[in-house]
C-alpha cells in the first residue's frame, strides 16, 4: 500500500504539544470550572498545584498555537471558491454518498477550525492573564467579570469544536489518524480526502511533502 | 440556631479607629505604610492586612466641616456572592451562626470572590498567594466573646449579639436598618444617618449581574453544549457513518 508523507515530523510535534498543553489545561483548569470537577485537581497534586500548572502550560499553548499558525497559515488560512462551495455542501457530512469539492492540504472545515483555534486562543490568553493578575494589571472589576465570562465561552466553544475535531480524525475518517503519528497517509486516503493536494505532492515527485 | 450579628450605629461613632486597631490585635495582622492624602482617614482602605477600616466622610456644610464615620469591613451576607462562587469546597463558606468564613488553609487565591463581592471586601495578598478578609472574629464567637471591634468599640458604636434582637431593639428606637434583608440578609448591619451611597455602600447591593450570568446561565449552557456535541457525534456516526476511501464507497 503506497503511502505519502502529510505532515513532518516538525508539524507533527507542535501539533502533538499543542494538543496536550489543551489537554492538560482543560484538566487543570475544569476543577475550577464547576466543584464536580473539583476533584480533578488531586491529579496535579492540589488545586494550588493545578493553578500553577495552568498558568504555565497556558504560556506553552500560545507559544505552540502561533508556532501552528505560522506553520500551516499558507495552507490553512487561504479560501478557494471549492471551499466556498465545501462549506455549502457541509464536506458530504450530512448525508451519505454526498460528493464533496476537492480539498487542498486542508478541507474547508479545517480551515475554519484552524481560524477559530487561533482567535480562540489569542482570546484565551488575554482573558487568561487577566484573571491571572487583575490586581497588577489594575483593572476595573466588570473587565475581570466578563474576562471569566468570555474564558468559559472559549473553553465551552473550544471543548465543542475539539470534541468533533477529533470525531472527524478518527472515527468519521478511518485512515486520517496515521498523519499524526507516522506522518504517512495512504494514498488512496489522500486522493480521496484531498485531491488538490494529492495532484501537488504526486507531481513534485510522490513521497515528498510540496 | 440565634445568628451572630453586628450593629453599626454611625451616629455614635466618634472615629476613635479602636476597632480598627483591636482587629489587627486580635487577627495579628500587621501595620500598613500609608500616605497622608488629605484626610485624617487611615489607611486609605481595607487590605489583605486590615479586616476593619473606618471611612472618613469629610463635607463642608454651611461653612461648617462635617464629619461621618463608618466603621467597615465584610457584611457576613447570608446569599453571600462571594461563598457563590468560590471553586474550593470549604475555602468560603456560610456558616450556621451567620459567619461568612474564610479558611485560609484551603483559599488558593484565584480571585473570583473579590469579583463577585458587591461591597469590596476581600483582598488578595501577593505575598502568601491567598484572599483575606473578616472572619467575624470566628474563633472567638465560637467559645463565648463578642468581636474584637464591637468589645472594644468605646462608643457602642458597634454591637454585637442575637441577631433578631439587634435589630428588634433598633426598630424599638426607630431606626431605619441597612442590611436587614438585603442578600438575605446581612450579619453586620448599619444604622446610618445619610443615604447608603453617601458612606460608599450599594444602595442595593446584590451579586453582580456579569457573575450571576457567569456561574447561573453560562455553567450550564456549557453542558448543554458538550452534551449536544457528543449526541451529534453518536447521531452521526450511527445514521451517517464514516467516510470510507476505498472497498464499500
Amino acid at each position: 500500500m503506497p503511502t505519502i508523507e502529510r505532515h513532518t515530523v516538525k508539524e507533527r510535534g507542535v501539533h502533538a504539544v499543542h494538543a496536550i498543553s489543551f489537554i492538560i489545561l482543560l484538566l487543570t483548569g475544569i476543577g475550577l470550572y464547576d466543584k464536580g470537577f473539583f476533584g480533578l485537581t488531586r491529579l496535579f497534586g492540589g488545586v494550588d498545584w493545578s493553578r500553577f500548572i495552568h498558568h504555565w502550560i497556558g504560556i506553552v499553548f500560545i507559544v505552540f498555537l502561533f508556532m501552528m499558525y505560522f506553520q500551516w497559515k499558507d495552507e490553512a488560512a487561504v479560501f478557494d471558491k471549492d471551499d466556498k462551495e465545501w462549506l455549502r455542501v457541509f464536506g458530504g457530512y450530512l448525508g451519505k454518498g454526498v460528493k464533496a469539492p476537492p480539498a487542498g492540504k486542508f478541507n474547508a472545515g479545517q480551515k475554519m477550525f484552524f481560524k477559530m483555534i487561533f482567535w480562540a486562543g489569542i482570546l484565551f490568553g488575554i482573558t487568561g492573564i487577566i484573571m491571572w493578575i487583575p490586581q497588577t494589571l489594575a483593572l476595573p472589576k466588570t473587565i475581570v467579570q466578563l474576562s471569566y465570562i468570555l474564558h468559559d465561552m472559549i473553553l465551552i466553544g473550544l471543548v465543542m469544536g475539539v470534541l468533533t475535531h477529533v470525531y472527524l480524525g478518527t472515527l468519521a475518517n478511518p485512515g486520517t489518524i496515521s498523519s499524526l503519528f507516522t506522518g504517512q497517509v495512504d494514498e488512496q486516503w489522500a486522493r480521496h480526502h484531498h485531491e488538490k493536494w494529492y495532484k501537488q505532492v504526486s507531481k513534485k515527485g510522490g513521497s515528498r511533502r510540496l | 440556631m440565634p445568628k451572630n450579628a453586628m450593629l453599626i450605629d454611625v451616629s455614635r461613632c466618634i472615629a476613635c479607629r479602636a476597632c480598627q486597631v483591636s482587629c489587627k490585635q486580635w487577627n495579628r495582622l500587621p501595620a500598613v505604610k500609608s500616605s497622608f492624602a488629605g484626610s485624617y482617614e487611615n489607611p486609605s482602605g481595607l487590605s489583605s492586612a486590615t479586616w476593619r477600616h473606618v471611612r472618613f466622610k469629610e463635607t463642608v456644610e454651611k461653612g461648617e466641616v462635617k464629619w461621618r464615620f463608618l466603621s467597615f469591613g465584610c457584611m457576613h451576607c447570608k446569599d453571600a456572592p462571594c461563598v457563590f462562587v468560590c471553586p474550593v469546597p470549604g475555602a468560603l463558606s456560610r456558616r450556621d451562626d451567620g459567619t461568612v468564613y474564610l479558611d485560609e488553609q484551603k483559599c488558593t487565591g484565584c480571585k473570583y470572590c473579590i469579583s463577585a463581592c458587591p461591597f469590596d471586601v476581600p483582598h488578595y495578598d501577593d505575598a502568601k498567594g491567598k484572599v483575606y478578609k473578616c472572619n467575624l472574629c470566628a474563633d472567638r464567637t465560637a467559645n463565648g466573646l463578642s468581636t474584637a471591634c464591637a468589645k472594644t468599640c468605646p462608643s457602642e458604636a458597634i454591637r454585637f449579639g442575637d441577631r433578631d434582637s439587634l435589630i428588634k431593639d433598633a426598630k424599638a428606637g426607630g431606626k431605619k436598618i441597612y442590611g436587614e434583608n438585603e442578600l438575605g440578609g446581612l450579619s453586620v448591619m448599619y444604622v446610618l444617618q445619610e443615604t447608603p451611597s453617601f458612606y460608599g455602600l450599594p444602595d442595593k447591593p446584590a451579586m453582580p449581574v456579569t457573575t450571576a450570568f457567569w456561574k447561573k446561565v453560562l455553567k450550564p449552557l456549557g453542558y448543554v453544549g458538550v452534551g449536544a456535541t457528543v449526541a451529534a457525534i453518536i447521531l452521526h456516526y450511527i445514521a451517517i457513518g464514516p467516510k470510507r476511501y476505498k472497498g464499500g464507497e
